[in-house]
């Protein structure tokens, strides 16, 4: 579904990828490990048409996301694209359900408040629904960004270390959670994190150095 | 949820400076709405009593004294013109009309008017009941007499001496309402019109302790006067104040030279009222520049979450446009309402109606203008949501 090839990247003089090359069949799942700064996010921000390759190539689905404008590209993030951010970046102003709920007014995709229920029931925060972020424990956010990457049923999830800055329990809670929804709902999943704790989760490890 | 519930959304995220930017625009909204309707129903009303008037001849004194006092009934007049020069000047060939109004008696603080039936031509007014005056005591009275007063056709009522309402009633000689003069938006809808016989009749029969004497001869307030030719318009009254003891005053000159004195003090009224709205403008400029900065990570996942770049930008626009809207359309409401109250509280101002009731082009103008200004407010802000580098700032690397 994903094919990189022979991808670079540089911030003004400083080379953060090179020449790097992988493969993400459909429903496959990868773990993209490295230290601060070799390009983790870098790599995300590409492959999600946020930044643009300077050299080398990113397919999707035999498209090179190179050649598409940039409201093809917003299209291209609505309608294949769930995002997990590291401090889950719920918006403050929206409840829960609302949060969820954007990602209809984006991706223009029909998702009913019915829908956000299941998926809140699934993930068991049924009863957070009308709450604001700020009423919600780290746990209760995270699942709540988990649902609203998972809202648009995106073909590919990108987590950028949703673990990093939990405690064990959670940290173990939250791959575990990516992975079941990522597996039901027929998407990829790629992480990519410097947390070493979720690394024999994976059978697919890319590691960046 | 669409993008202008999530606009709104934001705002109540906000509650406090939202509420600041729609209070500051609510009052300065309001302000120049209540001077704009207050000068605009002035200076329509006013020029509305003048309209078919070319020139007032009255005794020596003020020219705006004379207007006021003849034309708004708001003043007294100057004094009296000898009745045997007034129907001199009336047969001037140079003259189309003449009409001699008498003032001097009130009912119930209503200025009684003697004069001729062709007082009402000069206001366009039709009998909306009764008849005509044809005798002595006959009088019609306008519809906001009527309506305060309670007078129908048939009924007999008793002036009282002077123009404020007083205990000094002329008994002897009560007027029968004859009848009831369509409303015509002008002074004459709050005055009585008599003959000038029965002014004269009143005034020729003192009573006993009354110390001021009849007059030896005949007297009459003031002429209204409209011309054949344009020319006397400028011409005539030089004639008579240059040969005459009477003064000539001209309607439209003395009614500009009032509107400008008074646009003078609305003006600054409007003034204060535009300082306010454009402080509103600032405010709301710089509260919805913090506000995109505060929010640069709610950009960040939207425009990730596959948001253009133009959405961003619309909800922040809209953010805007609604709390001034809202501020506009309550200022316009509050702007009404306290005409309204204005209007209430200046009834005595014979033929000043102002009123909360009637809409002017004006407010249309700077409603447009108050909407444009606040989208200008909103541009800075929303091009800086717009060219947002969201993989900056999802990577933590700054703005």
């Amino acid at each position: 579904m994903f094919a990189v090839k022979n991808l670079s990247y540089k911030y003004s003089l400083q080379p953060v990828l090179n020449g790097l090359s992988f493969d993400v069949a459909r429903s496959e799942n990868l773990a993209v490990i490295g230290k601060s700064g070799v390009g983790k996010t870098t790599l995300l921000h590409l492959m999600a048409g946020l930044l643009k390759a300077q050299s080398g190539e990113i397919i999707f689905e035999n498209t090179d996301i190179a050649t598409l404008t940039e409201p093809q590209l917003d299209r291209f993030r609505a309608n294949n694209i769930g995002f997990i951010f590291q401090q889950f970046h719920l918006i403050q102003s929206l409840t829960a359900l609302e949060n969820v709920m954007l990602a209809a007014i984006f991706s223009g995709k029909d998702i009913t408040r019915e829908t956000v229920q299941e998926i809140f029931g699934r993930l068991d925060i049924a009863g957070c629904i009308n709450k604001k972020p700020s009423q919600l424990s780290i746990g209760q956010k995270q699942r709540v960004a988990i649902a609203r990457a998972l809202a648009n049923q995106p073909k590919i999830i990108f987590a950028d270390e949703p673990t990093s800055n939990l405690d064990d329990e959670n940290a173990e809670n939250t791959i575990n959670l990516l992975l079941e929804y990522a597996t039901e709902s027929a998407a990829s999943l790629v992480v990519v994190t410097h947390d070493s704790r979720i690394k024999d989760k994976f059978v697919n490890i890319l590691e960046l150095k | 949820m669409n993008s202008v519930k999530l606009s709104i959304k934001y705002i109540f995220h906000k509650k406090l400076s939202s509420f600041l930017c729609f209070a500051l625009l609510l009052v300065g909204v309001a302000t120049l709405t209540t001077a704009t309707l207050i000068y605009k129903n002035i200076e329509n009303n006013i020029s509305g009593n003048s309209r078919n008037i070319d020139m007032v001849l009255g005794a020596k004194g003020s020219a705006l004294q004379i207007i006021l006092s003849t034309i708004y009934h708001l003043d007294i007049p100057t004094g009296n013109i000898s009745w045997a020069e007034a129907q001199r000047i009336m047969k001037s060939p140079r003259i189309k009309t003449a009409t001699p109004i008498s003032l001097g008696d009130s009912f119930k603080g209503y200025r009684i008017i003697g004069t001729r039936n062709s007082f009402l031509d000069i206001y366009g007014a039709k009998l909306s009941s009764g008849a005509l005056p044809s005798h002595m005591f006959d009088a019609v009275i306008g519809k906001s007499v009527a309506a305060d007063t309670g007078l129908k056709v048939g009924d007999k009522f008793i002036g009282s001496h002077g123009l404020m309402p007083s205990d000094d009633l002329h008994t002897n000689f009560p007027y029968t309402v004859t009848g009831i003069i369509e409303p015509t938006s002008t002074v004459l809808d709050r005055l009585v019109v008599s003959t000038m016989e029965s002014v004269w009749e009143i005034h020729s029969h003192p009573d006993e302790d009354e110390k001021e004497e009849a007059p030896k001869e005949k007297e009459t307030t003031a002429l209204l006067v409209t011309f054949r030719s344009p020319l006397d318009v400028i011409n005539f009254p030089r004639t008579i104040n240059k040969n005459t003891n009477m003064q000539a005053a001209s309607p439209a000159f003395e009614t500009t030279r009032l509107i400008s004195i008074l646009g003078i003090g609305f003006g600054t009224i409007k003034f204060f009222g535009c300082i306010t709205v454009a402080s509103s403008f600032l405010i709301i400029f710089m509260v919805m520049l913090n506000s995109v900065s505060e929010r640069k990570y709610d950009i960040a996942i939207m425009r990730a979450m596959g948001a253009g770049r133009g959405k961003i930008f619309t909800i922040i626009i809209t953010e805007v446009l609604l709390i001034s809207l809202s501020g506009l359309i309550a200022g316009l409401a509050l702007g009404h309402i306290f005409a309204g109250f204005a209007g209430a509280l200046s009834r005595d101002l014979n033929g000043v109606g102002i009123s909360g009731g009637k809409f002017f082009v004006e407010e249309l103008y700077f409603s447009i203008s108050i909407i444009l200004f606040s989208i200008m407010a909103a541009l800075l802000p929303a091009i800086k949501g717009y060219r947002s580098d969201v993989s900056k700032i999802l990577s933590g690397s700054g703005a």
